[in-house]
């Protein structure tokens, strides 16, 4: 049994009032909805771009190790191709042509030529020797201070202002960096006086540059 | 399957008494009610029957609900018994639930008690069959005057407090007492009699529908107050009056003669009483007298059920205490009776 004597005017003044609630609520509860969407998306947005950001760091950290790994690599194909063309330079014969030649216009007809012979080492170096963390000296090329070519003459010639002569004119072929008489001395050939001498002839060629690198390094 | 049952709280039912306004709210688990929360607020002394109700007293409404601890503010005001007018109507045949019935009864009740129409609210409901009612639609009104309402419910709305129904009281109470009565109640008329502090008020009904309604305002705890103190010497009779009445009463051991006023008021409510289980009694002869209870402020005064259950060789109940015994305090039983009677009208 239901009665409510509540006057019509308060029904009206109270449904008014609970509709207006229900639109306030609706309105609320609307703008916290689409504040609490808002911040999803945001919160969405954020991981997404984080997520790329990893990803970007992880492929910049990958690249730095590409080019790190390459950067090996490089040393490692220009060593290689140093080793090549040290090994293409020591067993390439020099041009034994041109130096028999510069010899035998240094004798110019004053004597003989008894013996000639050749031999290549690795330059000497002048550096001090390098460290590791360790203290220990560190292994180097051989090579890669340069070549060196060492030539040793040894002949006859009539006089021993002759042997001056040849010397001399070793000297200025321009083929050698340092020509030093060794030995020189009195004997006898074919019944007359004739000295004898032995002369070294230096000289030191350019450490063979890499890839690239200037051409005519080898002597 | 008692866990299954659903605790439903009720709204909080207002009273606005003469004397006092009563709060009352209480939770339903099935057919068992508990008291939530309660609270009365006394009304400064006055001689008008129905005092103001202005925006001071809403406020304090508003801030006792507040602090004593009751759940919300949606309220259910208890209509005056005095604003209202409750009419016994003999209509067309048709029906109560006909629309051309209810109009008639409205204009009825509009020509009955005089006022308006437009000008007050209504409700009705059909009476059961007359041992001699022919055809006719017997119904019972009641109206409440938008006049009487507003007084009421424009400092109650003004002070934000929410108003969702105004009911009647002396149906909110009969439906109280049907609960109180339980099933075996609805083969039987029960009959309350709620001694306010203006007048006394005969509610009998069967089951939740009220069957008649009467005021005696010549009986009240106001004029036992008044004789009381007249009786009393010294200059403080009115409180001597207040504590007799709270605590002596009708006690065994209590002070007769000073109880004679009591004494008389029972008298002329037995008086009434007989006349009215006569009529009722000859209007509805297939219902049998049922149980008596006993509410309202002068349900307090000591001894009074016992001496009306005495002289009536009945057992007369607090209607408060029987349908809730956790309810110990008969003046709450209205204020109770109202909550309890819209929340079970939305349910």
């Amino acid at each position: 049994m239901s009665m409510n004597l509540l006057p019509p005017r308060h029904r009206l003044r109270r449904d008014r009032a609970r509709a207006a609630r229900r639109w306030i609520l609706a309105g609320v509860s609307e703008t916290v909805l689409l504040i609490a969407a808002a911040v999803a998306l945001h919160a969405f947005a954020s991981i997404d771009d984080r997520s790329v950001h990893a990803r970007i760091l992880s492929l910049q950290t990958q690249l730095s190790d590409i080019d790190a790994r390459k950067t090996d690599r490089a040393a490692v194909i220009s060593r290689v191709q140093s080793q090549l063309q040290l090994r293409d330079a020591v067993n390439a014969p020099p041009d034994y042509s041109r130096l028999l030649a510069a010899v035998a216009d240094a004798l110019a007809d004053q004597g003989m030529l008894t013996s000639l012979k050749s031999d290549i080492t690795p330059a000497p170096t002048k550096a001090a020797p390098l460290l590791d963390a360790n203290g220990k000296p560190v292994k180097l090329d051989p090579y890669a201070a340069g070549v060196r070519l060492q030539v040793q003459l040894s002949g006859l010639v009539r006089s021993h202002d002759a042997i001056t002569q040849v010397v001399d004119r070793l000297q200025h072929t321009g083929l050698f960096d340092e020509v030093r008489l060794i030995k020189s001395g009195r004997d006898g050939f074919l019944g007359a006086d004739a000295f004898t001498f032995q002369i070294t002839c230096t000289t030191t060629g350019a450490p063979v540059a890499p890839v690239g690198g200037p051409e005519g390094a080898t002597p | 399957m008692k866990w299954l049952s659903r605790t439903r709280t009720t709204a909080i039912g207002l009273d606005v008494g003469a004397r006092s306004i009563k709060l009352a709210q209480a939770s339903i688990t099935g057919q068992h009610v508990r008291l939530l929360a309660s609270a009365t607020i006394p009304r400064p002394p006055h001689d008008a029957a129905a005092p103001s109700f202005d925006h001071a007293t809403a406020h304090l409404i508003r801030q006792v609900i507040r602090r004593r601890a009751f759940y919300g503010n949606l309220l259910v005001l208890g209509a005056p018994m005095h604003a209202l007018r409750i009419e016994s109507l003999e209509l067309p045949p048709g029906g109560a639930a006909s629309v051309a019935v209810q109009k008639i009864a409205g204009i009825e009740l509009a020509r009955i008690s005089r006022m308006r129409p437009n000008s007050f609210e209504h409700a009705m409901w059909e009476l059961p069959a007359l041992a001699r009612g022919g055809a006719a639609t017997h119904v019972m009104g009641v109206a409440l005057a938008h006049q009487d309402a507003d007084a009421l419910l424009d400092p109650l709305l003004d002070a934000d407090l929410d108003v969702a129904a105004v009911c009647p009281l002396p149906n909110a109470i009969n439906a109280f007492a049907a609960r109180a009565a339980g099933p075996e109640g609805d083969e039987v008329v029960h009959t309350v009699i709620d001694i306010g502090w203006s007048a006394t008020r005969l509610i009998i009904g069967q089951g939740p529908k009220l069957l008649y309604f009467r005021t005696l305002s010549d009986v009240g705890v106001r004029r036992l107050h008044a004789e009381i103190s007249a009786n009393c010497s010294g200059d403080a009779h009115a409180d001597v009056a207040e504590h007799f009445l709270q605590t002596v009463g009708l006690a065994p051991d209590g002070h007769r003669a000073a109880a004679r006023p009591i004494e008389a008021a029972l008298d002329a409510i037995l008086q009434e009483l007989k006349l009215t289980h006569a009529y009722v009694g000859h209007r509805y002869q297939q219902f049998a007298l049922g149980g008596l209870f006993i509410t309202g402020g002068g349900a307090a005064i000591p001894g009074i059920a016992e001496a009306l259950g005495e002289r009536l060789g009945q057992d007369v109940p607090a209607l408060s205490h029987r349908a809730s015994p956790a309810v110990s305090q008969p003046h709450l039983t209205a204020a109770l009776a109202a909550a309890l009677f819209c929340t079970e009208a939305w349910s």
